[in-house]
């Protein structure tokens, strides 16, 4: 993985004591929390509805077992022992006090962390496929371009205060993992004619206008990876509106002018800057980056049957592998992901002692590296099939190996009402009750993929949008109820959901999601048929009759 | 019938570790909602907020809080502002993680309010 240079720690070192002196003259009431607000968040931290909140980056969700471990201490000795990974690769800590914020950046930096840029009107997370450099799919791995973009983006002068967050995802694979689709660029890597290059896709997001992206170049040359990238933000800088904040994102921009005079804008100032030095990307760059991301030394002699291991007379391991595991690109190997979604446990949590146990398992059996979903899991990139079995053992006693990788309780959700100060309802509990009703039905039959999100607002944290089901948290009159939206996808047959009705309260939504997968195990064709193809196939009546009764289909929404 | 007057507490977040805080009796902090001072007059609560919001040294982000009448009498509270006065549902104790001072106040509560 990268390794900072000197320049890079000078950097992180350096903001971290900034910070710590920004800290003392708010305390001391030098600084008034007006002028303190947009220093914290510069950094990461945000007063939410009972304390504090501080987002770490994790690029692209790359962790070292090293950098696990500092998370793991800082999480028991600054916070309260645990740490709730993201939906955008991140992790946070929700008790920091003031006080101890710099020191935890400090710890951060040590282990070559930080939290800049993970709030504010700039270029956030580089997010990517959480199998990079491992899937069986992949024609390129993502991550050098990932890194080169973080380092493009990070602290650029012109893009510091654009008129609204930004996001970009990288996928290298056939399959998108990333969910380029519902983000302000998302870049799939390709190659024309042997040439490597990258498809650019702007202009799509969730929140309160839920947009899928546009492609509008089938490929760029990756010499030209961030000449290009710079043209969209620029053009996106200069027109998009910051009159409104609801219609500041790079979306609304591309969809009042249009897509062709997007693109038309964006190739005019290209064309001016493409030869510029310092954004062409030379070969020798791409290489000095690339030789982070070189193959790990694998065991050439490694060997191990995955299809076998999923057929084990052991059912609780067979499930796991079936779910769990995926196919590596090099023999002998697989991919494990480790669900943190376990009954009683909030989506996306995971305690001091999980992770110090799983930095130890990685060290032992994944050379290392732990990664970060958009699915709020962990992977464990590069295991040894031969050692699947006692690897499972070991999950099974630290509470990973829950079965359900993409499955129905595999439920996606924001922090929600219970810690977002902009949260209209609670996702966590929602997301265990929904769980909790899932689960037995999961057991008794093969459900196939389905994916369940959660967001406790608008912002769309928890994605709902593009949840085979979606569940959205809105306030009525004080009072939290929940909107359901079914048909949405993050994957390269991206959609949005569609609502189906009308808002329920979160008891009549528990029971209505049963109801749900209930007629979906009543429609489908076979095991084969996913809840979205049964969904696309018989369209959106039979289920609004599932969540609302007989009389539904005809009410008003 | 007449009707409920509107009554109003002031509440922040403790400037230190961003805990939430009600400006109560004198004005001074207090850190739970049942001894918040609630007042019903326009005046009181400006000065209540004009305190708060002039105590930077220990509080940030102070607002009022509208507080409305149950059919019994009780203050009526938003589900945000009930969480704010509760703390988070359910979650700490799921991680068996809660400090016993904040488990006291700290509801398990259920999807609907019962």
């Amino acid at each position: 993985m990268y390794q900072y240079d000197e320049f890079d720690q000078r950097i992180v070192d350096e903001r971290a004591a900034q910070f710590r002196d920004q800290v003392r003259r708010r305390m001391r009431g030098e600084l008034t929390e007006d002028e303190f607000k947009p220093l914290r968040l510069q950094n990461g931290l945000y007063l939410q509805l009972h304390a504090y909140m501080l987002r770490i980056a994790v690029p692209y969700g790359l962790l070292s077992s090293a950098q696990v471990r500092k998370l793991a201490h800082i999480a028991r000795t600054y916070d309260r022992g645990y740490g709730h990974f993201t939906t955008r690769q991140n992790i946070q800590f929700n008790w920091p006090k003031l006080e101890d914020v710099p020191a935890i950046l400090e710890e951060l930096a040590s282990v070559q962390m930080h939290s800049i840029q993970t709030s504010g009107n700039c270029v956030r997370n580089v997010t990517s496929d959480p199998f990079a450099g491992a899937a069986l799919d992949e024609l390129e791995d993502p991550r050098p371009y990932c890194e080169i973009l973080r380092q493009f983006s990070t602290f650029h002068p012109e893009f510091s205060h654009l008129p609204r967050k930004f996001k970009i995802a990288v996928t290298g694979a056939s399959h998108d993992r990333a969910a380029i689709a519902v983000h302000d660029i998302g870049l799939r890597i390709v190659r024309v004619d042997g040439a490597l290059g990258t498809e650019f896709w702007v202009g799509g997001g969730q929140g309160r206008t839920p947009l899928l992206a546009e492609k509008i170049r089938d490929f760029v040359p990756m010499r030209d990876l961030l000449s290009y990238t710079e043209a969209v933000l620029r053009i996106y800088n200069e027109h998009g509106r910051r009159d409104n904040k609801h219609k500041a994102r790079i979306k609304v921009l591309v969809k009042e002018i249009g897509v062709p005079e997007f693109r038309r804008r964006v190739d005019e100032e290209f064309a001016r800057i493409k030869d510029e030095p310092g954004l062409v990307l030379e070969e020798r760059e791409l290489d000095r980056v690339r030789a982070f991301f070189l193959p790990l030394p694998y065991d050439a002699t490694a060997t191990g049957d995955l299809a076998a291991l999923g057929l084990h007379k052991d059912r609780t391991l067979a499930r796991w592998v079936k779910n769990n595991v995926l196919p590596h690109r090099r023999p002998g190997y697989a991919i494990v992901q480790l669900s943190l979604k376990a009954p009683e446990l909030p989506p996306g949590d995971v305690t001091h002692a999980q992770m110090d146990a799983i930095a130890d398992l990685s060290d032992r059996y994944a050379m290392g590296m732990v990664v970060v979903t958009h699915r709020q899991n962990l992977v464990l990139r590069d295991v040894k099939i031969a050692d699947l079995a006692e690897l499972h053992t070991e999950l099974t006693a630290l509470g990973l190996a829950t079965p359900n990788v993409g499955r129905a309780s595999d439920v996606i959700a924001c922090p929600g009402l219970d810690y977002c100060d902009l949260a209209n309802a609670r996702s966590i509990p929602l997301a265990m009750a929904v769980q909790e009703r899932l689960r037995p039905i999961e057991e008794e039959h093969e459900l196939g993929d389905l994916f369940i999100n959660i967001s406790g607002c608008i912002n769309a944290c928890g994605h709902h949008h593009v949840g085979n089901i979606g569940i959205l948290g809105i306030d009525k009159q004080g009072e939290e109820f929940y909107q359901v939206m079914l048909g949405g996808s993050h994957t390269e047959d991206a959609a949005l959901g569609k609502v189906l009705g009308k808002a329920l309260t979160g008891t009549e939504v528990v029971d209505g999601v049963e109801r749900l997968v209930t007629r979906y195990l009543e429609l489908r064709h076979d095991e084969e048929e996913t809840f979205l193809a049964a969904f696309r196939r018989v369209g959106n009546d039979p289920f609004k009759e599932a969540l609302y009764g007989a009389h539904s289909t005809t009410a008003s929404v | 019938m007449s009707k409920p007057v509107p009554h109003f507490v002031v509440t922040a977040n403790r400037l230190s570790d961003g805990l939430v805080l009600y400006a109560g009796p004198g004005p001074s902090w207090v850190p739970s909602f049942d001894r918040a001072e609630m007042t019903a007059d326009g005046g009181r609560r400006d000065e209540l907020l004009a305190w708060a919001k002039g105590d930077v040294l220990h509080a940030c982000g102070a607002y009022v809080v509208d507080v409305g009448v149950e059919e019994n009498g009780e203050p009526k509270l938003s589900q945000r502002e009930r969480l704010r006065a509760a703390g988070p549902s359910m979650v700490l104790q799921r991680l068996h993680l809660t400090p016993p001072e904040l488990a006291a106040r700290t509801a398990s509560a259920p999807l609907e309010r019962g």
